[in-house]
């Protein structure tokens, strides 16, 4: 669904990305991992079009700067890391936003609310003002606004998740990761998440990206990319391997 | 929330009338509801119930009814101005006063009243003052932009910055000003709804309708723009696009306004804050109410400053800044834990 072809991004002189090709796949849930300043949020802008870098980005075969800005809603959403609203919205209300480029009737709008907020377990705070919920509940709020934005896609749509767990206590990163796996699985969702846990790559991505230095440094199933090697390369850490009961491995 | 909306409409719709009504009978003169009510039926329909005599129905059809439809045009302008000013920059506190965008148009306008009168007729002052106001609103804007989203305190100082330079410029052409652009420009620097002329009232209601529909059809917009510039974009909004067509909308707005009753602080301020607190922050419901009280508030203000030192008045600029301004530090207070 989307191919990256030779996307360099180099503002002011400094290379931020440097001739990224990569493609991800609908029903993938697809890592981007490296360490800090590798570009990885760089890379997650060119393709949300936050910047524009050089090089061809092609969602469903046509140049994202050819999408119609509507359509694209529809078919590709963000989950930011942190959003700026100070203005006292309430929690369904911010929900509501993800209506945007949709045309539904009310009533099936309202259906589709409740439906988003309870798949992100959201209902009990529905109608506490969003700057009064902790980082976790925001987050999840914002969660259930961008898959509203894509309930209308027509093909499967395409999930950017900046750093999704950062605000989650240990059991909301599970919930949430689980749901994205779900998403990819059951509904052909793809996912392009950012995460700095190796744990979470290696148990919830089909696919990761290993980036250095603006630069694919591997691609492949998480299990071979994040060989000791590797990450001893590029993270300077010397990680032990515990095997767990059901047969997967965790570093430590 | 439907609910508090409707509720809200009706009071703010029944305080609008109560007021126009106090506004036509109240004042140096005192005048029976009755009659007053009947001269603006018999004015309109050219019937002839009412029982004033000459000189009152002066007074209501000439001097009371014109100013307190301009009242009402220019609060309605300016509290909407501000509600997409404060959406706009994502900052409770954006009002096109305290930014500096009011004294930017007074500028325009004081050069139109003192340097050339008359080169488009009588379009010269409005055109000026929306000139002024834009580019205010665009230097403003400019200068508060970071990477980060808008910085308030940017936004302040910059208003506080263009305030001083207004106050100096405008100081600067009262020097080289005849007496009477002194008297008008007097006029524009504290505000007032004295000058409410045909002409006056036309341009106000024009510009409030065209701004309550333009303004209507993007509040889905503008609500998501208060997620945040990138997400409204992720959103399918084309957010320059927007953002262009707020900035030059408010301008007109503030333009229209200070042309019409000249600087007039805090409507803008206050009104969207107090809808907000009402019925919170949705557009679809915040600009129509705004637009109510904003008419309601500077309707009573100026029914204050005619009332408050009878046989004169008081220009309704320092009555609605001698309510803003206090309302004005309240909010800062409250903001000052957002901001070490």
């Amino acid at each position: 669904m989307l191919q990256l072809n030779n996307v360099s991004f180099k503002p002011q002189g400094k290379l931020l990305l440097d001739q990224v090709s990569v493609s991800v796949k609908a029903g993938e849930v697809y890592g981007l991992l490296g360490p800090n300043g590798a570009g990885k949020t760089t890379l997650l802008k060119a393709i949300s079009g936050d910047i524009k870098a050089s090089g061809s980005i092609k969602f469903y075969g046509k140049e994202l700067t050819q999408w119609n800005r509507r359509e694209l809603a529809k078919h590709l959403a963000v989950l930011p890391q942190a959003s700026q609203l100070t203005f006292p919205f309430s929690a369904r209300e911010v929900v509501a936003l993800g209506l945007t480029p949709l045309s539904l009737s009310k009533a099936q709008a309202n259906k589709l609310i409740d439906e988003k907020m309870s798949a992100t377990d959201c209902c009990s705070f529905a109608d506490r003002s969003y700057p009064s919920l902790s980082g976790g509940e925001r987050q999840r709020v914002q969660l259930a606004r961008v898959l509203l934005q894509l309930s209308q896609a027509s093909h499967s749509p395409l999930l950017l998740l900046d750093e999704p767990t950062s605000a989650q206590d240990l059991g909301q990163q599970h919930n949430l990761l689980t749901l994205t796996q779900q998403l990819a699985k059951k509904e052909g969702f793809g996912v392009i998440a950012i995460l700095h846990d190796l744990n979470q790559v290696l148990r919830y991505c089909d696919t990761c990206c290993l980036l250095d230095q603006g630069q694919v440094s591997a691609v492949n199933s998480p299990d071979k990319v994040l060989s000791d090697e590797r990450i001893k390369e590029h993270w300077q850490y010397q990680p032990q391997r515990v095997i767990l009961n059901n047969g997967q491995t965790a570093l430590i | 929330m439907q609910r508090s909306v409707s509720i809200c409409a009706l009071a703010l719709a029944s305080l609008l009338i109560a007021c126009a009504l106090l506004s036509l009978v109240l004042g140096a003169m005192n005048l029976p509801v009755y009659d007053s009510l009947l001269i603006v039926v018999d004015d309109l329909f050219g019937a002839n119930f009412s029982q004033l005599e000459g000189y009152q129905q002066v007074v209501v059809l000439e001097l009371r009814l014109p100013r307190l439809l301009l009242s009402i045009f220019v609060g309605a302008i300016l509290a909407q101005c501000g509600a997409v000013a404060q959406g706009l920059f994502r900052n409770p506190l954006a009002d096109p006063g305290i930014i500096g965008v009011s004294s930017g148009a007074a500028v325009g306008a004081i050069l139109a009243i003192v340097v050339f009168p008359a080169v488009w007729g009588s379009w010269t002052i409005p055109t000026m003052a929306f000139v002024g106001g834009l580019l205010t609103t665009l230097l403003v804007y400019g200068l508060a932009q970071s990477k980060n989203g808008t910085s308030v305190l940017v936004l302040l100082l910059a208003g506080v910055a263009i305030s001083a330079f207004a106050g100096a410029a405008i100081g600067f052409l009262s020097y080289f000003a005849d007496d009477a652009s002194l008297r008008e420009l007097n006029v524009w620097q504290m505000g007032s709804l004295t000058g409410a002329s045909d002409a006056n009232l036309w341009l106000a209601f024009t510009t409030m309708l065209l701004l309550m529909i333009a303004f209507q059809r993007r509040a889905q917009a503008l609500n998501a723009l208060l997620l945040g510039e990138p997400e409204a974009r992720h959103l399918g909004i084309d957010v320059e696009q927007l953002k262009l067509q707020m900035i030059i909308l408010t301008a007109i707005g503030v333009g229209v306004a200070v042309s019409c009753s000249g600087i007039i602080g805090f409507v803008g301020l206050v009104v969207p804050h107090l809808v907000r607190l009402a019925t919170g922050p949705n557009h679809h419901f915040l600009l129509p109410l705004s637009a109510l009280l904003g008419a309601v508030l500077l309707m009573g203000s100026d029914l204050l400053a005619r009332l408050v030192v009878q046989p004169a008045e008081l220009p309704v600029g320092l009555v609605t800044v001698l309510l803003g301004a206090p309302f004005f530090l309240i909010l800062l207070i409250q903001q000052r834990k957002n901001w070490s």
